[in-house]
């Protein structure tokens, strides 16, 4: 560098004012933090109301109806014409997560549309086509009914939402695979600090799809059993689904309504591997980066976090990446402390950086962390020892680092801090 | 800290674009969406001086309303063809809608953040928009923004059969533009800021782009009817800048699914 980037001000933090999640892992935030301390894994065959399948590879399915109570009454009242069957799971499992996290938020459907509401919301299979009966009549030279089409093109989770809750403001649905979540929360922290909106609602969301399921079969990097984030016998990830999203203030904005924040987004690095379609590179080059600029955004860059929230999708190559990269940007790796939560959620996809900021924030607010579920006997190839399963670790502060590596080699990290 | 921005190149892509001769070997695999995400910001770039630019000091942003959307049904139809567990490792790692953001970032090595942004309405404006602000807040010194589009057969098919045509108003292309600090390099124009309103419509209107008008920058023109179109106006405006007759601030975009009010000075 030269040291341009390093003489620029920390951006303006955001208060998290409220959080919300369904998830395969728990079907609220206080479910799935339960479930994590409990080690309650949820990982069971794909379940037949998602899709049919002869494979065995386990995943984390939410209910077949997650559309929640919360979500219910919420919509009932900003969207009373609103069918359920009119858009997708992924959108439902959004509704659900926004419900709870407005609710705790203390923001009211009026305060929303009184404000600008920046929505921003990573997915990845939420974005796609894949109504397979109509494909396939397509393909065989048929001219089935339109109303898949019209149901893509109605899906943009972020659209969808803003048309639900009767907002206007910013709206992106940032599709960069897995590190979708966390980017679209760094992106509605960047947009208040700009100015461009009031308040956001930012997360991730996705449905788990037979292709998605079947790709991850294919590039062999699915596991048969639950998944074991760092473990030396590691042999690869279960797919999830869920939303994770939070409410996103300024602090003079929060303060005005009498809110307590339960943290704050103060830091928030993306970067590129450039390096390799599906594998990341081997060192971990574009995370690091990810991380020097997110510790450079908070304005510590020599800041060691006490609990870092690491990708762990308990593949080969993702471990050692990760770890690697940890090492060399916290060099004193005996005193970090290094989690994976996806043997309580799966891999969520584009929901997981939602989902794993929220369960940040939710450890970082304890004063403690439970150990990584599925990992007993850690990796000694890994530059860094994680916390295993049985260890349950006091945290040495309150801010922490939640961070996604992702298809296409792209990495973010967010700096979280809990409110004392 | 606010940094003034300034459009320093753009290059647009014909749909029978060719794959230059150094990008031919990456390129061979890759889908028309990544070819033409990568040849567009590759001849954006061209030229451009990246003295004192690190790697990590560039970053790319991409916004598009289908993606990759022929490759997801290739991975569908290869699900369905080849069966469970055996679909094309290729095809599906190519169907991720960061695909093309990736072989970017790859192929001109930039290593700060790549963003890949989905929306129907203007894709390219969220995305312009979110690299506007990355190189105002002096977090990266560059940024390659992109619009691409490449549709599909089956979205084209079903566009027939919605409005009872036959053809389709659209055809594959895509726009790179490059964003750099003031001063930094030479540019066509600083661009001040992206406003954008969504409105709720039928999703129908999210294809036809029925009634889209630009207006400003000495153009009132309806758009032709199709994704990019607004893109490609915008770009034609940019790059005249200097020539109009006429101080223009501010361009706007209306349809019946949102208003865009891209500002713009010398």
């Amino acid at each position: 560098m030269d040291g341009r980037i390093d003489n620029i001000p920390p951006t303006l933090p955001a208060a998290v004012t409220g959080m919300g999640c369904m998830a395969g892992g728990g079907t609220d935030v206080n479910s799935l933090w339960h479930n994590l301390v409990q080690a309650a894994v949820n990982c069971h065959p794909v379940p037949d109301y998602l899709f049919k399948t002869v494979l065995d590879y386990p995943v984390f399915a939410a209910p077949a109806d997650c559309f929640s109570e919360r979500a219910r009454l919420l919509v009932a009242e900003t969207a009373p014409e609103f069918k359920q069957e009119s858009v997708s799971r992924t959108v439902l499992l959004t509704c659900s997560a926004v419900a709870e996290a407005l609710q705790q938020a203390g923001v009211s459907s009026d305060y929303l549309r009184s404000v600008r509401v920046g929505i921003a919301l990573g997915t990845t299979v939420g974005c796609t086509f894949h109504n397979e009966e109509y494909y396939s009549a397509w393909r065989n030279g048929l001219e089935p009914d339109l109303d898949p089409v019209q149901f893509y093109l109605a899906g943009n989770v972020a659209s969808a939402m803003h048309r639900i809750l009767g907002t206007s403001g910013p709206s992106a649905v940032i599709t960069n695979a897995c590190a979708s979540g966390t980017d679209a929360i760094g992106v509605a922290r960047n947009w208040l600090a700009s100015g461009q909106c009031d308040i956001a609602i930012a997360g991730g969301a996705d449905e788990l799809s037979r292709v998605a399921y079947n790709g991850f079969v294919s590039l062999m990097l699915a596991d048969k059993d639950p998944c074991r984030p760092f473990s030396k016998d590691r042999k690869g990830l279960n797919l999830g689904e869920g939303a994770g999203v939070v409410v996103l203030e300024r602090q003079e904005a929060s303060a005005t309504r009498q809110c307590q924040p339960l943290g704050w987004v103060r830091g928030y690095g993306c970067a590129a591997d450039a390096w390799h379609p599906t594998a990341p590179h081997p060192e971990g080059r574009g995370l690091k980066a990810a991380l020097r600029q997110a510790l450079r955004d908070c304005g510590d860059v020599k800041l060691l976090p006490a609990l870092v929230n690491a990708h762990g999708t308990g593949t080969k190559a993702n471990d050692k990446a990760e770890t690697s990269a940890l090492a060399e940007i916290f060099p004193k790796t005996e005193e970090l402390v290094v989690v994976s939560t996806k043997g309580i959620t799966g891999h969520t996809l584009g929901a997981a950086g939602g989902i794993e900021a929220i369960l940040t924030l939710m450890a970082l607010r304890a004063g403690q962390t439970p150990g990584t579920v599925g990992c007993r006997e850690p990796d000694p190839e890994l530059a860094l020892m994680p916390v295993i399963q049985t260890e349950n670790r006091q945290l040495s502060g309150r801010l922490g680092i939640s961070q996604s590596l992702a298809f296409g080699g792209g990495n973010s990290a967010l700096v979280l801090e809990a409110a004392s | 800290m606010t940094i003034p921005v300034i459009v320093s190149a753009i290059a647009q892509l014909p749909r029978d674009y060719v794959v230059p001769d150094e990008l031919g070997r990456d390129l061979r695999r890759a889908d028309a969406f990544i070819q033409m995400a990568v040849i567009s910001a590759f001849a954006a770039i061209t030229g451009l001086s990246a003295d004192k630019l690190q790697p990590e000091e560039v970053g790319v942003f991409i916004g598009t309303a289908f993606g990759p959307l022929e490759t997801n049904f290739e991975s569908l139809g290869s699900l369905i063809d080849d069966g469970e567990g055996q679909i094309s490792p290729t095809l599906f790692s190519h169907s991720v809608y960061n695909a093309a953001a990736g072989y970017v970032a790859r192929l001109l090595d930039i290593r700060g953040p790549a963003m890949t942004i989905t929306n129907y309405g203007w894709p390219f404006l969220i995305a312009l928009e979110e690299a506007r602000l990355a190189v105002a807040s002096g977090r990266i010194g560059r940024a390659v923004v992109i619009g691409v589009e490449t549709y599909s057969d089956l979205l084209a098919d079903a566009y027939r059969r919605f409005f009872q045509v036959e053809t389709v108003p659209w055809e594959r292309s895509a726009v790179a533009w490059v964003l750099e600090p003031e001063g930094a390099a030479k540019g066509f124009c600083c661009l001040q800021g992206i406003n954008l309103k969504e409105f709720e419509v039928e999703p129908a209107d999210l294809l036809t782009r029925r009634g889209e008008t630009m207006t400003g920058c000495g153009t009132v023109a309806e758009l032709p009817r199709q994704p990019m179109a607004y893109v490609a106006a915008l770009s034609k405006a940019v790059m005249s800048y200097d020539k109009l007759p006429q101080r223009c601030n501010c361009c706007s975009i209306e349809a019946s699914f949102g208003l865009a009010e891209i500002n713009l000075a010398r």
